[in-house]
């Protein structure tokens, strides 16, 4: 079995991001068909690790998430699952930003698997969807090594020169941060 | 929680750092970090709706700034998240002291002194080779780290990016607002304005014009001065 990683939110007691890692995995696409098909939680996400160099970039698209689900506006896509990772994409662009970070892909190996959960809420549905997914158990602390680093760069538009001054995941963290405010292409 | 630590834009524990005319900043954590949250609020002698838009410009304004200030180089804190609902913004809280508060200690060799003073006149230069102007550059923006002198540029809130023909003018102003607020806040000190603008003379490649203009704001500024 996965270990599942519980990621809690100062911002937001009471509610809770489950996540697990998955390497090697043989079926993405066809989770991936799922998702797409309605057929997977409302609340779950299933997402290109590669994109993914930490747990904090994780965190904030998770904290963006529940800022948006309880505001007047609401959420930008239809689901707390799809919307944790347009949010975690640098595209304004919805069906771009899911598609890219979403795992319908035939080259999709690394998979993390992720979704809310809300204290004294009664489920009528879990959002652990783990049996579907052919792999193997990864840690997220993973995460770093299961990261392309030139994918990683080129989606979020990252220079040499802010990399001098800046771990990687810093300038991941800032995009989705500040995504709002920046331009599309991730501040081109 | 202790009575100071106070819940903003959903954040908890944070404690008012520094209260200032247009917002306040607070030190708080996130997600294992030590941060700062830097609330603005809307001023509240200006139409309702006016008023939210320009507090959210300015909130805009000021993460692009620092985006654009890391690609080119330049160091400055990683936001963390924006939240447009209070007007916050939660970013790394950078270690080490304010340039001003560094210059005013005074525990700096002559050499030490050079160092950080030719840092900031580079990179002054570096964002304004970009087209960056940052609008407030006074020593308590910049924040020094020790033992490795490494700089931070915080507070892009009235920072913009110029356009060609109001380039000049616009550097120009940002080295002249540079200049006075080496004055005022270090009377005691003379000429460190001077050892940093030598490095930036050096380092940017359009020093003649930038030059210029800042020679006439300097002497608009002056006459001001003297009629005032
Ligand atoms: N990221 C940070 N890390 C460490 N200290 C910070 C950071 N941001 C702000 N500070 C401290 O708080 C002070 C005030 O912050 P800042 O300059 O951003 O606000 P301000 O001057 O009130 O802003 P504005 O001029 O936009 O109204 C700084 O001089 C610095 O001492
Ligand atoms: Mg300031």
């Amino acid at each position: 079995m996965a270990s599942t990683e519980t990621i809690t939110f100062e911002s937001h007691p009471g509610w809770t991001l489950q996540a697990r890692f998955f390497r090697d995995v043989t079926n993405a696409e066809e989770v991936g068909n799922l998702i797409v098909a309605g057929k997977l939680p409302v609340k779950t996400s299933v997402i290109n690790a590669k994109l993914v160099p930490d747990v904090l970039p994780l965190y904030a698209a998770g904290d963006k998430t529940l800022r948006a689900h309880k505001s007047q506006k609401g959420l930008t896509t239809r689901t707390l699952g799809s919307e944790l990772v347009f949010n975690l994409s640098g595209s304004k662009h919805i069906r771009e930003a899911l598609t890219k970070f979403g795992v319908k892909s035939k080259d999709c190996t690394s998979v993390i698997l992720a979704w809310f959960e809300k204290e004294g809420e009664m489920e009528e549905e879990g959002g652990d969807v783990s049996g579907l997914v052919k792999g193997s158990a990864g840690a997220m602390a993973d995460l770093a090594s299961a990261a392309d680093i030139a994918e990683v760069r080129s989606h979020y538009n990252i220079t040499d020169e802010e990399l001098s001054t800046s771990s990687l995941t810093d300038c991941v963290v800032f995009r989705i941060g500040a995504k709002d405010f920046l331009d599309k292409k991730s501040g081109k | 929680m202790t009575e100071e630590e106070q819940v903003v834009g959903l954040v908890p524990k944070c404690k008012l750092v520094c209260q200032g005319a247009e917002g306040r900043v607070f030190e708080t954590r996130y997600f294992k970090r030590r941060a700062i949250l830097k609330q603005r609020f809307d001023k509240m002698y200006r139409h309702p709706i006016l008023n939210k838009k320009l507090t959210r410009q300015r909130l805009g304004m000021e993460v692009k700034g620092m985006m654009k200030a890391r690609k080119l180089g330049i160091r400055t804190p990683t936001v963390l998240l924006v939240d447009t609902e209070t007007n916050s913004i939660i970013m790394d809280r950078v270690e080490g002291i304010t340039v001003k508060d560094w210059l005013r200690k005074g525990k700096y060799t002559e050499e030490e002194l050079g160092r950080v003073l030719s840092a900031i006149g580079t990179q002054v230069a570096a964002m304004h080779d970009g087209s960056l102007v940052h609008g407030d550059l006074t020593t308590s923006n910049i924040i020094v780290r020790e033992p490795s002198l490494e700089l931070t540029f915080i507070d892009f809130g009235l920072s913009f990016n110029t356009v060609a023909q109001n380039g000049p003018e616009d550097k120009g102003v940002d080295l002249y607002v540079m200049e006075r607020a080496f004055l005022n806040a270090h009377a005691d000190k003379p000429g460190l304005f001077d050892k940093a603008l030598e490095a930036y003379s050096q380092k940017t490649n359009q020093w003649k014009s930038t030059f210029n203009r800042y020679s006439e704001v300097r002497m608009r500024g002056r006459k001001r001065s003297m009629v005032g």
